[in-house]
């Protein structure tokens, strides 16, 4: 029914060089036993860097799916990502996770600055 | 001043090899002028250094400045200086001068002079209680020169408290106003640049940042991937990117995200309210109240449960408008409060996710009392007549409840993430404002020159040599006095290696050459017929070029002009000649060699 962040998002490697996988962990705790949820990991469509999907093909949004339930619950999703068209070079790009529980309420459950290096 | 110093160069004497009457003299001059400065003292012996003494304060020198020799300054520092440097801008135009800051040249023919006027790097100067001591690389010759020296102290620590203070408020807002935490290579540098000119603004017009912290000079835009490997900009992210992710974080929280529909803090608030209005005006929940209350009177336990654990989430039936508008706010239902995107205080965003707490609490405990007093057996005194209350009609206020539950849940954890936002935001400025360090900076100005006068330019010009003359054609080796002309100026008291390679230090090297044999050329006598004859007297003179092998040693070639018989013996006749000659010399300094000559 609802969600709560527990612990905040971050992302590991952070500072990381491109092309490579970055965990996203963070801690959720919903108010009622195994709830699905929805995670969504979005960047700026403007710049260089881009998520890749299952299939490899390059993404500005990433989707995940989780079950939470009311034991504070860590979840960690991981993500390759890589450079592609865009402004750049980027040293900073920042990451939000918007969560929507099972009553379709959308929040947002994250941001994280992911440092890029060469 | 300078007169002395030319007479000295007259005299072929080098500075560093004054009489010692002389330097007894200035000894006592600089004694005299300031007892920080006595120990100032010239060394006696070559150093390899101009020895130099400048008077900051009065923005003078001790002596001319030479050119192509290391130059070493010694000074007098002011009382508690910490730290030295000195910066200098040379320029063709005597109308060279510096901003305040000694970060510019300024007069107008010296500035227009860009390919020659030139501001150097700052050169750390050591420091023996009040004397310092500062080595400068070889100045070019012909310069006119301005010297700053910086002074640094250490901030006192009112000082640094109130720069602290100042930097925080820069920092605050230079960073509020960044709305995305994406930042290409030409943002994050114009971050920076703009944070180091709101801390140098705030550290006040005789401060400086400190040499070596994350603000202390810009960083060089870098073009293409080159900008993710600098060190300095990777420590500016590291440094920004702790800053801006807590404060983008907790203003996605509180206004949404219309990219991703994430909902506002005041949306979810909003929904809330309607969700609690919905809940205290459900008849149900007033047939539960009233049916509890009416049990109450004769049973003390009920009553002291009604008044204790069941008086809060049973007081959501009679809650006004007011008080139900109060705690979706997040606040308590007797007094408002701040809402939270007006807060900066973690503490209250943490009072806020408490009473969200409570208030998810409160809802579940009247969805499980409802369950209670429809389920509890006939004999229990939580057993209420709901009728005509239907099962729907329980479902539709549970589900209400549940709903402004969920909804209470879901705001005391934002509220929880915008309290530890707060936090995190205020530890990583902190952490910038730590790295921001200031120090008081006095600096002083000193004129100077490697620009003598005729007599002194002369001595860089002209030298003189002494050595062999060969000519081969009359098959005659004599020995000879000339002088040297140089087409630059020449101080010989730097070594030509350490002046670069021979090519590069082919104008030091090569001069024409003016002389006199000290020998007589001329032949015949002792039954022998003459053929040739000096020049003027006994001498003949040598008129060519030659170059420096070494310091000391020239090679030269030329024409030896004498005077030649005519080859008719019968004619008696002398007529100028030439012949080409080749030299071996010592080149010896011109003032040592003419100085007697000319006094």
């Amino acid at each position: 029914m609802a969600i709560q962040v527990r612990k905040k998002l971050v992302a590991s490697p952070n500072p990381t060089t491109l092309p490579n996988r970055v965990d996203f962990r963070q801690t959720l705790r919903s108010n009622q036993n195994a709830e699905p949820i929805t995670a969504v990991y979005a960047t700026e469509p403007d710049h260089e860097v881009w998520f890749l999907d299952g299939q490899g093909k390059q993404t500005k949004e990433v989707t995940r799916t989780e079950t939470v339930s009311t034991a504070d619950q860590p979840v960690l999703d991981q993500i390759r990502l890589e450079r592609g068209p865009g402004r750049g070079p980027m040293p900073m790009v920042q990451i939000t996770k918007t969560i929507t529980d099972s009553s379709g309420i959308k929040i947002t459950g994250g941001v994280c600055i992911l440092r890029i290096e060469a | 001043m300078r007169s002395s110093d030319d007479s000295a160069r007259l005299s072929g004497r080098r500075p560093a090899r004054r009489s010692v009457i002389a330097w007894m003299a200035a000894a006592a001059a600089i004694a005299s002028s300031g007892a920080g400065r006595a120990q100032c003292v010239k060394p006696a012996g070559d150093t390899g250094f101009a020895e130099i003494i400048v008077n900051a304060k009065a923005g003078t020198f001790d002596d001319v400045l030479q050119f192509d020799v290391p130059v070493r300054l010694c000074g007098t520092a002011p009382d508690g200086t910490q730290k030295v440097f000195v910066r200098y801008a040379g320029a063709r135009f005597a109308d060279l001068g510096v901003n305040d800051k000694c970060s510019e040249i300024t007069g107008a023919q010296a500035a227009a002079d860009t390919q020659h006027s030139k501001l150097s790097a700052d050169f750390p100067g050591s420091l023996d209680g009040t004397t310092f001591r500062v080595v400068l690389p070889r100045l070019e010759a012909e310069r006119y020169y301005v010297f700053c020296f910086d002074f640094r102290k250490m901030l006192t620590a009112e000082q640094k408290q109130a720069f602290e203070q100042a930097a925080r408020a820069a920092i605050d807002e230079q960073l509020r106003g960044v709305a995305s935490g994406s930042l290409s290579c030409a943002d994050s540098q114009r971050l920076h640049a703009a944070l180091r000119a709101s801390l140098l603004a705030a550290a006040g017009a005789d401060r400086v940042i400190t040499p070596g912290t994350l603000f202390d000079e810009p960083i060089p835009a870098g073009g293409g991937d080159d900008c993710l490997k600098n060190k300095k900009l990777q420590a500016f992210d590291d440094a920004a990117a702790s800053v801006l992710a807590p404060q983008i974080l907790r203003q996605k929280i509180l206004a949404g995200d219309p990219a991703s529909g994430a909902l506002s803090y005041a949306e979810l608030q909003q929904r809330l309210s309607e969700r609690l209005r919905a809940v205290a005006g459900h008849p149900l929940l007033h047939r539960v109240s009233a049916g509890l209350e009416a049990k109450a009177q004769g049973n003390p336990n009920l009553h002291k449960l009604l008044r204790t654990d069941l008086a809060e989430p049973l007081a959501l039936a009679h809650r006004s408008g007011a008080e139900m508008s109060r705690l979706a706010m997040g606040q308590s239902p007797a007094e408002e409060s701040k809402p939270l995107d007006e807060v900066w205080e973690p503490r209250d965003a943490a009072a806020a996710a408490g009473r969200y707490d409570g208030l998810s609490k409160s809802l579940d405990r009247l969805s499980a009392l409802v369950d209670q007093t429809a389920a509890a057996p006939a004999t229990s005194d939580l057993r209420v007549d709901l009728a005509p209350a239907g099962q729907a009609e329980i479902t539709e206020l549970k589900r209400d409840l549940a709903a402004a539950s969920g909804l209470a849940f879901t705001l005391s954890g934002q509220a929880q993430q915008v309290g530890e936002s707060l936090v995190e935001r205020n530890e990583a400025r902190e952490a910038l404002v730590a790295a921001a360090k200031a120090q008081v900076s006095t600096i002083e100005v000193a004129n100077g020159s490697t620009v003598g006068n005729f007599a002194t330019a002369q001595n860089y010009y002209i030298s003189a040599d002494t050595g062999i003359v060969y000519a081969p054609q009359i098959d005659t080796g004599v020995t000879y006095l000339g002088a040297n002309f140089y087409l630059r100026p020449v101080n010989k008291d730097a070594p030509l290696r350490q002046l670069g390679t021979f090519a590069e230090t082919f104008p030091r090297r090569f001069a024409f050459t003016l002389g006199l044999t000290v020998q007589s050329i001329a032949d015949g006598g002792g039954g022998n017929p003459q053929t040739r004859d000096n020049l003027f007297g006994n001498q003949a003179l040598v008129v060519g070029a030659g170059v420096r092998v070494t310091d000391m040693i020239r090679l030269g070639t030329g024409a030896l002009v004498f005077r030649k018989k005519d080859s008719n013996p019968l004619i008696s006749r002398f007529s100028t000649a030439a012949t080409y000659y080749f030299t071996a010399s010592f080149d010896l300094n011109v003032a040592k060699s003419l100085g007697g000559l000319f006094k």
